[in-house]
C-alpha cells in the first residue's frame, strides 16, 4: 500500500473507520455502565467481532494479487462464522443481566464454530476463486463442501439467534420485551441493508460499490442493541453527551488523519487520533464512574430514609391509638406528651425528606410525576394534620375555601403537599400568638393559595435570602430548629413545575403571607 | 346503600404496623384481613375478594410488585390496590402504578383517621371512575 491511498478522502474507509470508532465505544460505554453483564460482556464480543470483520471486510477488496485476496477471503469467511456465534449468543443471553450457558453450549456449538471456522483457513477446503477478474469485483470461492459446511453454519448461528430474538419477544413484557424489539428491529436494519448491498446490488445488478461498507451495515444491530441495554441502566444525559463528544473528536481527528499530505503530518495525526481515542474512553469511563457512585450515594439515601421511616410509622401509629382513646382515658398531661412524640416523628421525617430531595436535586434525580387534582382536597388534608398542633400551640388555623368551586391545577400532588406543608408548619413556628389563615383562590386564570399569619414577620433584608438554603428569619428568637431546607425545597419544586411562589411582609411583628400561584385547568 | 361492611385487605410484613392498621380500619367501620407478603395475599385475594387492598411492597417471599404482577396474570379481579410504603422514589412510584396500583401513598404520612380517610378518598374516587354506585360504610 503506497503513500498515495491516503492523497484523497477515501469514503469507504472513511465509512469503515466511522463504524469501528462508533462500535467501539458503543461497545465499552455499555461495558462500563454493567461490567458483570453477561449481555454486556456478550455484547463486547460481538462488537469486536464485528470491527474486525468490517475491516476484513473492506480489505477483501482492495488486494490486487489473488493470492492476498485467497487469504483475505479465507480470514472473512473466518470471522463471519465467529460473527454469527458471537450475534447468537448475544441474542441468546440478551436482555439478562445473569444467565448460564447451557453444557450444549460449550460442548456442542462453541466446538463446531472453532472447527468449522479453523478448517476454512486451511487450504484443504478451498484453493482457489470461481471468479477473480480484478480488484473491486465480487470474489467468491469456488464451490466446494468446506464452503458449504461454511455457508451452513454460518446461517445456522443467525437463524438461531433470530430464531431464539423472535421467541423471546412472545416470552417477554414490558420494558424487556421494549429491549428485545429494539434488538430485533436493529437486526432487520442491518438484514436489511446486507441483504440490499451486499447481495442484491452486486448480484443483480453488478454494482460493487457498497460492498466494502459492510461495517456500516451492521451499525443498526449494534446502536439498537446499545440502546436496548441502556434502557435498563438509566441513560443519563451527560453519558450521551461524552459520549456524542468523543465520537465526533475522534471523527474530526480521523478526518484530519486521511488529508494529510506529507508523511510527517500523517504519523503526527495518527498520534493525535489515537491520544483522542485513549482520552475520549477514558472521559466516557469517568463520566459513568461519577454517574455510577452517584447513584450508589441516591440509592444509600433513599434505603436509609425507608429503614429510618418505618419505626417512625410505627412510633406514630401507636400514639396515634393512645391518643384517640383506644386503649383506654389518656390524662391530658399524657396527651400532651404523646403529642410531642407526633411533633417529633414529623420532624424527623420533614428533615429526611428534605435532606433527600435536596440530595436529589444537586445530583439531578428530582422527578415530577403531575396529574390534575383539587388544592382544596389536598389543603383540607394538611390542615387535618396542623389543626392539633396549633391548638395545642394556642393560636388559631382556619381555612378560607368556597366549597362551591373545584380549584384544579396540574402538578406533582405529593411534593406540592410537602410546599404547602412546609409553608404552613413555618407560619405555625413563627407564630406565637394570634393565628393562621390559609385561604385558596380563582384569579384571572390562576390558583392561588395564600398562608397569612400574624406572627414574627419578615424584615426586608431577610425577605430576599429567605428562599436560599439553610436561611432561617429570627430563628433565635423563636426557640426554632429545622433543615434549613423546607423554603429553598419549596421554591425548586413550585418554579420546577410552573409556579410561583413569593412572600409579602410590612417587617417584624407585622406578620407575613405567602403566595403559591399554579395556572388553573379545567 | 349496603349495610355490610367493607373488607380491606392489609399486605404487611411488619408486625407492629400489621396491628396497628388492622386496629385503625376495623375501629372505622372496616373488616380487614392481614396477610404477611405477596404470596399470602394472593391466596387470600381469591379467597376472601376484598373490596380494597392495602399493599406494602417490601416484603419477604413475593414482594408488593410480585403480587401486583400475580393480580394482573390472575385477570378479572376489580379491586383497588393502594401501595402504601415508605419509599419515595419516583421509579418506584411509577412502577406501582404501571404495573396496576390505584394510587400510591407513603405510610409515614398517615396514622388512626388520616389514613382511614385517605383511603376513603382513593376508593370513592376509583369507584366514581368506574361510575359505580357510591356505598358509606
Amino acid at each position: 500500500m503506497d503513500f498515495s491511498f491516503f492523497d484523497k478522502i477515501q469514503f469507504d474507509l472513511v465509512g469503515v473507520i466511522v463504524a469501528v470508532v462508533g462500535v467501539l465505544i458503543l461497545a465499552w460505554t455499555v461495558l462500563y455502565r454493567s461490567r458483570n453483564s453477561i449481555t454486556s460482556r456478550s455484547f463486547l464480543f460481538f462488537s469486536y467481532v464485528t470491527i474486525l470483520w468490517g475491516i476484513s471486510n473492506y480489505f477483501l477488496y482492495k488486494f490486487t494479487d489473488p493470492a492476498d485476496a485467497l487469504l483475505a477471503l479465507r480470514f472473512h469467511i473466518f470471522l463471519s462464522i465467529w460473527h454469527a456465534y458471537a450475534f447468537f449468543q448475544l441474542a441468546y443471553v440478551f436482555p439478562n443481566e445473569k444467565k448460564e450457558l447451557p453444557p450444549w453450549h460449550r460442548y456442542v456449538l462453541l466446538p463446531l464454530a472453532f472447527f468449522s471456522s479453523t478448517l476454512l483457513l486451511i487450504p484443504f477446503v478451498f484453493r482457489e476463486f470461481s471468479n477473480f477478474i480484478s480488484p473491486d469485483e465480487a470474489i467468491s470461492p469456488e464451490k466446494s463442501q468446506g464452503i458449504i459446511l461454511a455457508g451452513f453454519v454460518t446461517l445456522s448461528f443467525f437463524i438461531a439467534g433470530i430464531i431464539v430474538l423472535f421467541r423471546r419477544i412472545g416470552q417477554t413484557k414490558g420494558d424487556e420485551r421494549r429491549q428485545v424489539m429494539l434488538m430485533f428491529t436493529g437486526m432487520s436494519l442491518t438484514a436489511g441493508l446486507l441483504l440490499l448491498f451486499s447481495f442484491i446490488l452486486p448480484i443483480g445488478f453488478r454494482n460493487f460499490d457498497f460492498v466494502p461498507y459492510g461495517a456500516l451495515f451492521i451499525f443498526p444491530v449494534i446502536v439498537f442493541t446499545a440502546y436496548a441495554i441502556y434502557i435498563v441502566e438509566l441513560l443519563h444525559v451527560k453519558n450521551i453527551f461524552a459520549g456524542l463528544f468523543t465520537f465526533f473528536l475522534c471523527i474530526v481527528s480521523l478526518i484530519e488523519l486521511i488529508l494529510a499530505e506529507t508523511i510527517e503530518q500523517l504519523l503526527l495525526r495518527i498520534i493525535v487520533f489515537l491520544l483522542t481515542i485513549i482520552i475520549g474512553i477514558q472521559l466516557v469511563r469517568n463520566t459513568f464512574e461519577i454517574e455510577l457512585a452517584n447513584e450508589q450515594k441516591s440509592e444509600l439515601m433513599s434505603f436509609a430514609t425507608h429503614e429510618i421511616r418505618t419505626p417512625i410509622t410505627v412510633m406514630r401509629g401507636y400514639a396515634t391509638m393512645l391518643l384517640d382513646g383506644d386503649k383506654g382515658m389518656v390524662s391530658s398531661p399524657v396527651k400532651d406528651l404523646l403529642q410531642k412524640i407526633m411533633i417529633a416523628g414529623n420532624d424527623v421525617t420533614t428533615l429526611l425528606a428534605e435532606y433527600l430531595d435536596k440530595s436529589k436535586i444537586e445530583l439531578g434525580q428530582m422527578e415530577y410525576i403531575p396529574t390534575k387534582f383539587d388544592v382544596a382536597h389536598t389543603i383540607d388534608e394538611i390542615l387535618a394534620i396542623f389543626q392539633v398542633h396549633a391548638e395545642q400551640k394556642g393560636i388559631t388555623l382556619t381555612e378560607s375555601v368556597g366549597n362551591d368551586h373545584k380549584y384544579m391545577i396540574y402538578a406533582d400532588q405529593a411534593k406540592l403537599k410537602e410546599v404547602i406543608i412546609n409553608i404552613i408548619d413555618n407560619s405555625i413556628k413563627y407564630t406565637p400568638e394570634g393565628g393562621v389563615i390559609v385561604s385558596v383562590m380563582s384569579k384571572d386564570g390562576f390558583i392561588i393559595i395564600k398562608v397569612a399569619d400574624t406572627g414574627v414577620g419578615i424584615e426586608q433584608d431577610v425577605m430576599s435570602s429567605l428562599f436560599k438554603e439553610f436561611s432561617r428569619a429570627d430563628l433565635q428568637k423563636v426557640n426554632i430548629l429545622g433543615s434549613g431546607l423546607g423554603l429553598f425545597l419549596a421554591k425548586k419544586f413550585t418554579e420546577a413545575q410552573k409556579g410561583k411562589i413569593w412572600v409579602e411582609s410590612e417587617g417584624k411583628d407585622k406578620g407575613s403571607q405567602f403566595y403559591i400561584k399554579f395556572p388553573e385547568v379545567k | 346503600m349496603s349495610d355490610s361492611k367493607k373488607k380491606i385487605m392489609i399486605i404487611e410484613d411488619n408486625k407492629d404496623l400489621q396491628e396497628i392498621y388492622k386496629h385503625s380500619f376495623e375501629k372505622y367501620g372496616y373488616e380487614a384481613i392481614v396477610e404477611g407478603n405477596g404470596l399470602e395475599g394472593i391466596d387470600a385475594i381469591v379467597k376472601n375478594l376484598p373490596d380494597i387492598v392495602l399493599l406494602d411492597l417490601m416484603m419477604p417471599g413475593m414482594d408488593g410488585f410480585g403480587f401486583l404482577k400475580k393480580v394482573k396474570d390472575i385477570g378479572g379481579l376489580s379491586i383497588p390496590v393502594i401501595v402504601c410504603s415508605n419509599i419515595s422514589d419516583v421509579d418506584t412510584i411509577n412502577r406501582a402504578l404501571r404495573d396496576g396500583a390505584e394510587d400510591v401513598i407513603l405510610k409515614v404520612d398517615y396514622s388512626g383517621k388520616q389514613l382511614v380517610d385517605k383511603v376513603n378518598f382513593i376508593v370513592d374516587e376509583y369507584n366514581r371512575k368506574k361510575g359505580v354506585q357510591l356505598s358509606s360504610i
